[in-house]
């Protein structure tokens, strides 16, 4: 190990400064590649390079900033070759006298949900430049990560492959987050939980906008704190961009951070030599202040923390096909888009944590597994908690997770320790713990924490910290055992009062079998919060359950001047509604009783179209709901739509409304085990390259309400997929979205692929289309909106095209 | 940066018509929330230029595009621009999707507006600048205009380093991520009028969403 990384922490180190901004003063020219400044003009990166050490800097920075695969391509030079050559010449320049860091920047891309490159794939470009330096540097530096999802593509590639120290640093704007939305906290912790050495903050802002941010970041985390700042904000100077903020305004900022206790310091954009000098001749090697950050225990997402400990976690138990029919259902079919609407309603009645179980023997696990958690991570922020046995579906799960994952869970036997806990440290997750062991769940409290004070021991032997293990002491059902409540809660006590431990229950067993259970669920509820429960496994649409949670954090003073419970329930006077705990809607005026389900669905009246329904079903068959009400509503609306008399939000809220009518026909079925009828079969994809779907779903939605069944491949989907998926499920009619010129290309593709391979009609759509140019790429029709596309599929098949 | 609600209309389909009560409860309420979460950003550049009779020559870059000449004609300098509303923006409005497509599609419209808004006052800013010297701005002028390719977006992008500085990413097929962002090119002239506006210069006669 090089000197330099074991003062780390213990006295002042001191980074390079601004490459960028020296080169272009150079004469690298706008949109060209510092990188192959390595190969055109060594010299240059010599003579900068030199001037560093020469300044005092411990830490040489290789310049391969950009060198990855995506960038270099179509330069005719490949990464090894750029990044063995920044090596080399950071060495040379170096002298033996500074430590050299091999260098990763971003990719310049985002990634996938949002973005198009996958997190594999992002994992993959930062391994090729890791292996490619790995022998010839002193440690890695990722730096200026603006998404954390890349950074941890970025930790996981290095920690991978090869064994040297690593420093993330991350750039935040001016409020505190990185341009993906993370704040400071997750960001760090995301970092720190996977393994990084240092951390800290680099580039976009100046010293001056960083500083309320360092303050910050030092009441984080341990680790050692790097401060990277541009020499302030850039000005344009006579269209010149230029740096103001010299060496000794620098260094005065500086001087204070290293005060407070950064102990890595140096600069980004706009910094020279010179600033870099005073750092090196006034701070380098003075001791770094000493903190004492208590460990938390905190989980993530890609956005913010949940930390344990200040009042109970709420931790959204919905996602779990255990006895729900139609969640079954929608695993079964791959219906995703009902996982996420599970996973929003839970989040907006309180969830901090949603639960995500996907576990049906018929299902491959860890597939479904991963994209549930991609899914859900693109429609909610609120961090998930992957729980499932399969060990696969839970390392495949804890790889792509955007944030610091939970897992649930581990248990006192031997093969689960040794299977499940490796796999928390290496993905610095923290982890539920059931008191449980090859003998079963134990009769008595003192065994339960007997168990779990085994499960801490060896939790602490591979490296992880207690504050990220929460125990479960199990709720077993009370019918059953007049003892069962109060031996949980024993445990429970125990365990988080005398281990120190946070704890958790998966509280509604406690009342299985027995009539009204969320009387007993809330009650127990209430119990164990107040036995020192840190977090319940529970169903936040309960109504009794989230009384429970209220009441109980008003009278515990955690909800200050009961807040929270006056916002809750202020001008509440009967019981809201059982499924969505909200009070039943007025929105559009007139009591449920007074609209028919036609009315309903005509004027959008979404909540009073599902209380209709439910009512209907009562009563009559679900066939003649569709036809007689349904259907029918849904023409008028769409007829008014051709017209131009209504617009594309009222349709929509039509179709909304209509959606949740079939959704509760759906679950009616789903709990009778009976298959609804579908007219017929329509693959809708947006096509490869493209990755706008709002067209698609807007005629995915009206399509499934007039009865078709819509298989949505997505977007940016290959040709090869749609034509496979057409051919297996014999599907006659193919519905295809692009949006740019540039993707109706691919368009064009798919359509000559799926017409070699098998028959069936192609409809098209987007905003550069027309009918002659559908015509034209081989489309049998364009469809303007989306009831055009729904009329064509009526057509087709009732046999009429 | 505020929200122009008959701009949303437009991207609606509401061709000037007025809206229904509902819609426009959405469009504030989504309007709103887009307003108190969004930091929207942009990153801009000025370049002396060169304008041919096909092309623009602009930082050793030559842009083939008749159509872009002919908007520049008479300008001896430009600006690279790029915004975007940022990825927040895309995040909610896949939330209200998933949810809801009437909420979801409002909230694609509500932030076109927005976007458009911005751009605007970030123009007008630099206008004023400019107003400094005596010079005026043209209208923006982006890539996928008339024959300005859509692949002259990665010249843009790498000049203003989009993605570092304000998180704007392209994708292979030269989409913008986040979605709700814009890039353009912006003469700088000494004439102070320009009659040029954006949807009299479109082709497309006949689109649902040009501006009456």
């Amino acid at each position: 190990m090089h000197p330099v990384i074991e003062r780390f922490g213990k006295s002042v180190v001191i980074v390079d400064g601004g490459m960028g901004t020296l080169l272009q003063a150079n004469g690298l020219m706008g949109g060209e590649l510092p990188e192959l400044w390595n190969l055109t003009h060594p010299e240059v990166l010599l003579k900068i390079q030199s001037d560093y050490v020469n300044a005092g800097c411990d830490i040489l920075t290789a310049n391969m900033f950009g060198a990855n695969r995506l960038k270099l391509e179509k330069t005719g030079h490949t990464v090894q070759e750029v990044v063995s050559q920044a090596l080399k010449l950071a060495h040379r320049a170096s002298g033996g006298k500074a430590a050299v860091a091999l260098d990763i920047g971003p990719s310049g891309k985002l990634l996938k949900p949002f973005g198009d490159l996958a997190f594999d794939d992002a994992y993959e470009l930062f391994k090729e430049e890791i292996i490619a330096g790995r022998d010839n540097a002193d440690l890695v530096i990722i730096e200026t990560m603006s998404d954390a999802y890349e950074a941890k593509a970025a930790l996981l590639a290095a920690k991978e492959n090869c064994d040297l120290p690593v420093i993330v640093t991350f750039t935040f704007d001016s409020t505190g987050k990185l341009l993906t939305g993370s704040n400071i906290p997750a960001a760090l912790l995301l970092a720190e939980s996977l393994g990084a050495d240092a951390v800290g903050i680099n580039c976009s802002l100046g010293p001056e906008q960083m500083e309320s941010f360092v303050d910050e970041m030092l009441t984080l985390t341990n680790l050692p704190i790097v401060i990277n700042p541009n020499a302030g904000l850039p000005v344009s100077v006579n269209g010149e961009t230029s740096y103001p903020v010299g060496p000794e305004e620098f260094y005065a900022y500086m001087e204070r951070f290293a005060e407070k206790g950064a102990a890595i310091l140096g600069g980004c954009c706009g910094t020279t030599p010179e600033h870099i000098r005073l750092l090196a001749e006034r701070l380098k090697n003075k001791p770094v202040k000493e903190r004492h950050i208590e460990k938390k225990t905190v989980v993530s997402s890609y956005t913010h923390t949940v930390t344990f400990g200040a009042r109970p976690i709420l931790i959204g138990e919905r996602i779990n096909p255990t006895g729900k029919p139609r969640l079954k259902q929608a695993l079964r079919e791959g219906d995703l888009e009902y996982l996420c609407r599970e996973g929003i309603a839970q989040t907006e009645h309180g969830a901090d944590i949603l639960d995500v179980n996907v576990g049906l023997p018929e299902l491959d696990e860890p597939a479904v597994m991963e994209k549930a958690i991609i899914n859900l991570q693109s429609v909610t922020n609120t961090p998930l908690q992957i729980d499932t046995s399969n060990v696969e579906a839970m390392e495949r799960a804890l790889r792509i997770y955007n944030g610091k994952p939970l897992v649930n869970s581990v248990n006192g036997k031997e093969e689960s320790l040794h299977t499940v806990l490796p796999l928390v440290k290496k993905y610095g997750a923290a982890v539920v713990a059931l008191t449980l062991d090859e003998k079963g769940i134990p009769a008595s409290a003192a065994e339960r924490v007997a168990i779990a004070e085994k499960i801490l021991k060896t939790a602490e032997s591979y490296g992880i910290d207690r504050s990220d293990v929460i125990m479960d002491t199990l709720a077993m059902t009370v019918s059953t055992g007049a003892d069962n409540a109060m031996i949980t809660l024993d445990a429970l006590d125990t365990i988080r009062h005398k281990l120190g431990v946070h704890t958790v229950l998966g509280v509604s067993n406690i009342s299985f079998g027995l009539p009204r259970r969320e009387l007993v669920t809330s009650t127990f509820f209430a119990m164990a919060m107040q036995r020192g429960l840190s977090s319940g496994i529970i169903n936040p649409l309960s109504d009794e359950l989230m009384k429970a949670y209220r009441s109980f954090c008003a009278l515990m003073g955690i909800d200050v001047g009961c807040k929270a419970y006056i916002e809750a329930y202020a001008n509440t006077t009967a019981a809201p509604d059982m499924r969505t705990g909200a009070a039943q809607q007025s929105a559009g005026g007139g009591s449920a009783e007074s609209v028919s389900l036609h009315r309903a669905i005509v004027k959008g009246l979404r909540e009073q179209a599902g209380q209709l329904t439910d009512e209907m079903l009562k009563t009559t068959p679900p066939l003649e709901i569709i036809n007689g009400e349904l259907i029918p509503a849904l023409d008028e609306v769409g007829q008014g739509f051709e017209k131009n008399t209504v617009f594309l939000p009222q349709l929509l809220m039509s179709a909304d409304a209509a959606k949740e009518a079939f959704e509760r026909i759906k679950q009616n079925l789903a709990k009778k085990g009976i298959q609804e009828e579908k007219k017929g079969t329509i693959i809708l994809a947006t096509v490869k390259g493209d990755i706008h779907d709002i067209g698609k779903n807007i005629v995915k939605v009206l399509l499934e309400n007039y009865g078709f069944d819509v298989l949505d491949l997505g977007k940016d989907v290959p040709p090869e997929i749609i034509v496979q998926t057409a051919i297996e499920k014999n599907v006659r009619l193919v519905g295809l979205s692009a949006l740019m010129t540039t993707t109706v290309e691919s368009m064009a593709e798919t359509i000559r692929q799926l017409r070699k391979a098998h028959d069936c009609k192609v409809m098209v759509g987007g905003a550069v289309l027309n009918p002659e140019y559908a015509k034209e790429i081989g489309a049998d029709f364009y469809s303007k909106d989306a009831m055009g596309s729904v009329r064509y599929a009526e057509k087709l098949f009732n046999g009429e095209v | 940066m505020k929200l122009n609600e008959k701009e949303a209309l437009r991207y609606l389909g509401f061709r000037g018509k007025p809206a229904d009560a509902d819609t426009d409860e959405m469009i504030r309420e989504i309007g709103g929330e887009m307003l108190r979460t969004l930091t929207p950003k942009c990153v801009y550049k000025r370049y002396d230029i060169k304008v041919l009779e096909n092309a623009v020559e602009l930082d050793g870059w030559r842009i083939e595009s008749i159509k872009l000449s002919r908007h520049l004609r008479g300008c001896k300098a430009a600006y690279l621009f790029a915004a975007t509303l940022g990825l927040q923006a895309d995040m909610m409005i896949r939330r209200l999707s998933a949810l809801n497509m009437a909420r979801g599609t409002v909230a694609h419209s509500v932030a076109n507006a927005l976007i458009e808004d911005y751009c605007d006052e970030m123009q007008a800013q630099i206008a004023e600048k400019e107003a400094a010297t005596g010079l005026f701005l043209k209208p923006r002028y982006s890539p996928g205009y008339g024959d300005f390719a859509l692949e002259n977006q990665k010249e843009i992008f790498a000049r203003l380093e989009c993605a570092k500085r304000i998180g704007l990413t392209l994708t292979d097929t030269m989409l913008m991520v986040p979605f709700k962002s814009v890039t353009a090119v912006i003469g700088v002239t000494d004439a102070p009028t320009c009659t040029y506006v954006k949807c009299r210069g479109c082709a497309n006669t006949d689109c649902e969403f040009r501006e009456i």
